[in-house]
């Protein structure tokens, strides 16, 4: 199907195409994409771990452009982790298309990934953790409570069936959704947009997250007001909007991130030392 | 930890969850050090490599950090089966409050950071007032994230099709500081 994009252009470069063999690798991968958490850009490096098959596959030859896709990819990430192998297969075939296409606008790579991960992570949380581990977890209990050692084995096995089988056909469900969208949107032309929605998309859940997953937790009391509930009461959430609106400041000017990094950590110290934390 | 000590201890459930509630409080300090310092490095070593295009070094930066983790919470958890629980509240109760309310603080704020970067990512001047749409939104109407997203997508498709109309063209990349 992405055939189609590239007679147009009638460059004979040699098409670059991904096979089972690098969705299943991902796949494979993909169980330890949660393993190396970290407060700042959380799941960065279990993405970038899990994808690698892909990128070398198609970036094995060109030093450049693999050094602009693993930096694309060590950003912030972070989607519940039974259902994480759909977005990889978006994603991948959004990095086919790219490493295909000259005119693909690789911004719109990461944007598509923001954009999903919130909704994507929404419906998984709820469906694995609101769900399948509540069914498995009460058969596992109610089994271990009459003494049968085969308790927590059910658990488990009720449990993570449905999360490997999830994982793996949403790792090529994912891939042919995303290769069948792009195939689409190219034939007609309506790339551009697909992009500013994303955009769209992307930012309005960065804005919604800013305010439900960031916390300056002041505990400042004043004439027996709490400062927080004033300051939300002005505005909900506005020390995390500025709080952010300052780091992209930072960020802007190219202060390093180690240094921001660095600064944030002091500042919950120092400021629960003088009692404002 | 608790179900170690009833074991050991044939304490009872209640019983040991006590015994091992110091042990949690420890371990959870060392999570927290491991998850922001030592992961963090990680994180920054990734980024130096990706910034050379080395691969192999990124990928590997993954299993080191699972590592950095895996390792000494073992270490630190075995030794403090090992000493007993009341010995673990008395070291905890030798660390400032401060850092332990600190390092919590921090943590609440350093995906803020996160955050930042993505938008630096996407926003162009065109764009921002939807990150504040999606802000407001969360913040004043306490809708979950799904449902913003469901309405951003809804948003989305509208300007899309207005623009298809107007025939306008989107010029990426065009971002100042408007933040």
């Amino acid at each position: 199907m992405i055939m189609n994009s590239n007679t147009n252009n009638a460059v004979a470069v040699k098409e670059k195409k991904l096979t089972d063999k690098e969705l299943k690798s991902v796949f494979y991968r993909s169980i330890a994409y949660n393993s190396s958490f970290n407060y700042e850009r959380q799941l960065n490096l279990g993405w970038a771990f899990s994808l690698m098959p892909v990128l070398r596959k198609l970036y094995g030859d060109d030093k450049e452009k693999m050094k602009k896709a693993l930096q694309r990819h060590l950003e912030f990430n972070n989607i519940t982790p039974f259902i994480c192998t759909v977005l990889f297969g978006i994603t991948s075939a959004m990095e086919e298309q790219n490493a295909n296409d000259e005119n693909f606008d690789t911004d719109s790579i990461n944007a598509v990934k923001v954009g999903l991960m919130g909704p994507l992570s929404a419906i998984g949380d709820s469906l694995f953790f609101g769900t399948i581990r509540v069914i498995a977890a009460g058969l596992g209990c109610s089994l271990a409570l009459k003494g049968y050692i085969f308790g927590p084995f059910l658990y488990l096995l009720l449990f993570n069936i449905p999360n490997f089988l999830s994982r793996y056909f949403l790792m090529f469900e994912g891939y042919r959704l995303g290769t069948g969208f792009l195939s689409k949107v190219e034939e007609s032309g309506i790339m551009d947009k697909i992009f500013k929605g994303a955009g769209i998309l992307g930012l309005m859940v960065i804005g919604a997250m800013v305010a439900t997953n960031v916390s300056v937790p002041i505990k400042v009391v004043y004439d027996q007001m709490s400062l927080q509930d004033t300051i939300n009461g002005i505005v909900p959430n506005l020390l995390p909007l500025c709080l952010t609106a300052f780091i992209y400041r930072m960020l802007k000017k190219d202060v390093k991130v180690v240094y921001i990094l660095a600064f944030i950590i002091l500042f919950g110290i120092l400021g629960a030392a003088i009692g404002i934390f | 930890m608790g179900t170690a000590f009833a074991i050991t201890t044939g304490a009872g459930i209640e019983g040991a969850v006590a015994l091992s509630l110091p042990i949690a409080t420890f371990a959870l300090l060392i999570k927290q050090l491991i998850y922001t310092f030592v992961r963090g490095y990680f994180v920054h070593r990734a980024d130096a490599y990706a910034l050379k295009g080395d691969d192999k070094k990124v990928a590997a930066m993954h299993v080191w950090s699972t590592l950095a983790y895996c390792v000494p919470m073992a270490i630190v958890v075995g030794i403090c089966f090992y000493v007993g629980g009341p010995v673990v509240q008395a070291i905890l109760d030798k660390v400032p409050k401060f850092i332990m309310a600190g390092l919590s603080a921090a943590s609440g704020m350093l995906p803020a950071l996160g955050f930042a970067m993505l938008i630096k990512m996407i926003v162009s001047k065109e764009l921002a007032p939807y990150f504040f749409i999606g802000f407001l939104i969360a913040g004043y109407l306490n809708i979950p994230v799904l449902g913003i997203a469901c309405i951003a997508i809804c948003i989305a498709i509208l300007v899309i099709i207005k623009n298809g109309k107007d025939k306008m063209k989107y010029v990426g990349g065009a971002d100042d500081n408007e933040f």
